[in-house]
């Protein structure tokens, strides 16, 4: 499994090098590939304009059949699905992972979930989720209930 | 008094939320993992039992079941029991085909399996857009598995995770069929794909059969073992056939009939039965 886990993330690597998506930039991977940082922009004409974002990826053996772990250092975006803790409420990441995904569409749907939002408001239950919440967002039983944002 | 647990009554503003009495989501998770213990140490692919561990599972509970299981008995020699995961089906499936494969090395029908399974399934899930530089490894994983006609390695999840894509894109290739089914649940057949069958665990229902099906080119047969009363536990039989069938260029009788996998369905799981040598 080590085998596919390095032909996929070196494959990943070299594609996003050579044909980075609007607005995503990496930033480092270590030399093991286990641990990414992203830059992330906000998308023009949107809340997030001319803001800069660092998502750090973090990679089990497993990956790609297991999801990476996923979450915003530094400046948090304030987003209706993000904690302040830099946890990131989207399915993708949990149980509706799949081994087609890629660190592309990943960036992808994080940065069109930012631009779709309509106020920055942190979750409701920003408070007491990061009162409570591990160090892995993996380690959260998340519920999703909005498709919109 | 349950006025003292601030659990009990009903809210008013004073009170905390409700959310606060709930578990952490540290003791869920502890919790998730002890009820799935058992079966997280099960092995993927059982051996090849009798049916009497079934038989005596049911000893006390719904005679149609276990009607069922005493007919079963008399023509079928046993079942492999799968690893309840989620990924049951697809495992069940490449691990089966795999040995019929093996057993039948050479003969036309073999050929024209192995034909579709391999370069004819990547051809279509490149066609439903996947990119075939990063699922090729899984590909691999598959081709490599028939080929040398390891069943261990058509366990892995590897496997299950390239079936689960190519079953994505016969579904996405033959959308007018499939949407009738699928749009009283989902808005739309990406939506029906990205939740219930391209992840991993998700178990899978009646289009993920005739899917995979079509892109193998084998017939599926199903019995249901359910309990509704049938005459001597006659069992209900559910035949899939592949919607584009096999193109065996020739037929030579003492290959017998084409192989089929069979599966014994129970709700949300499926193992692997075996018939009897005639």
């Amino acid at each position: 499994m080590s085998n596919i886990f390095t032909k996929r993330l070196t494959k990943e690597l070299r594609d996003l090098q050579a044909n980075p998506p609007a607005g995503i930039l990496i930033d480092k991977a270590d030399d093991d590939l286990k641990l990414w940082r992203v830059v992330m922009s906000g998308a023009e004409g949107t809340l997030y304009q001319g803001e800069q974002f660092k998502l750090q990826f973090k990679f089990s053996n497993n990956y790609p059949l297991e999801s990476p772990e996923v979450i915003f250092l530094d400046t948090v975006p304030i987003h209706p699905h993000i904690y302040s803790n830099g946890h990131i409420c989207l399915s993708i990441l949990y149980d509706q992972w799949s081994p087609a995904l890629t660190i592309s569409s990943v960036c992808l749907s994080i940065q069109s979930m930012l631009s779709s939002a309509t106020k920055k408001e942190r979750p409701p239950d920003n408070a007491m989720y990061i009162m409570t919440a591990k160090k892995s967002p993996k380690a959260t039983t998340w519920a999703f209930h909005d498709d919109k944002v | 008094m349950s006025d003292n647990n601030p659990a009990a009554g009903s809210t008013s503003a004073g009170d905390p939320p409700a959310a606060y009495d709930r578990p952490t989501d540290e003791q869920i998770l502890s919790f998730e993992r002890k009820i799935k213990e058992p079966e997280s140490q099960a092995q993927l692919v059982g051996p090849l039992t009798s049916f009497d561990n079934l038989i005596a599972e049911y000893a006390n509970g719904n005679p149609a079941i276990l009607a069922k299981l005493h007919a079963l008995s008399t023509s079928y020699c046993g079942l492999r029991a799968t690893r309840r995961d989620g990924n049951c089906f697809y495992r069940a499936i490449a691990f089966r085909l795999c040995e019929l494969l093996a057993s039948r090395r050479g003969t036309p029908w073999a050929d024209a399996v192995v034909l579709r399974l391999g370069p004819e399934c990547r051809e279509v899930a490149k066609e439903a857009g996947y990119n075939m530089d990063l699922m090729g490894d899984f590909a691999d994983c598959w081709e490599d598995a028939v080929r040398d006609g390891d069943v261990e390695g058509a366990m892995a999840d590897s496997v299950v995770c390239w079936l689960r894509i190519v079953t994505a894109a016969v579904l996405k290739k033959n959308s007018d069929l499939f949407e009738a089914f699928i749009l009283d649940s989902y808005p739309t057949l990406e939506l029906f794909i990205g939740s219930q069958v391209e992840p991993m665990n998700v178990e899978a229902d009646q289009p993920h059969i005739v899917a995979i099906a079509t892109a193998l080119g084998v017939t599926i047969r199903i019995g249901n073992l359910d309990s509704s009363s049938t005459a001597e536990g006659a069992m209900n039989w559910h035949e899939i056939d592949p919607l584009e069938p096999l193109a065996v260029t020739s037929k030579v009788d003492t290959d017998g009939p084409d192989p089929v996998v069979e599966l014994l369905y129970r709700p949300g799981h499926y193992d692997i039965v075996y018939k009897q040598a005639a």
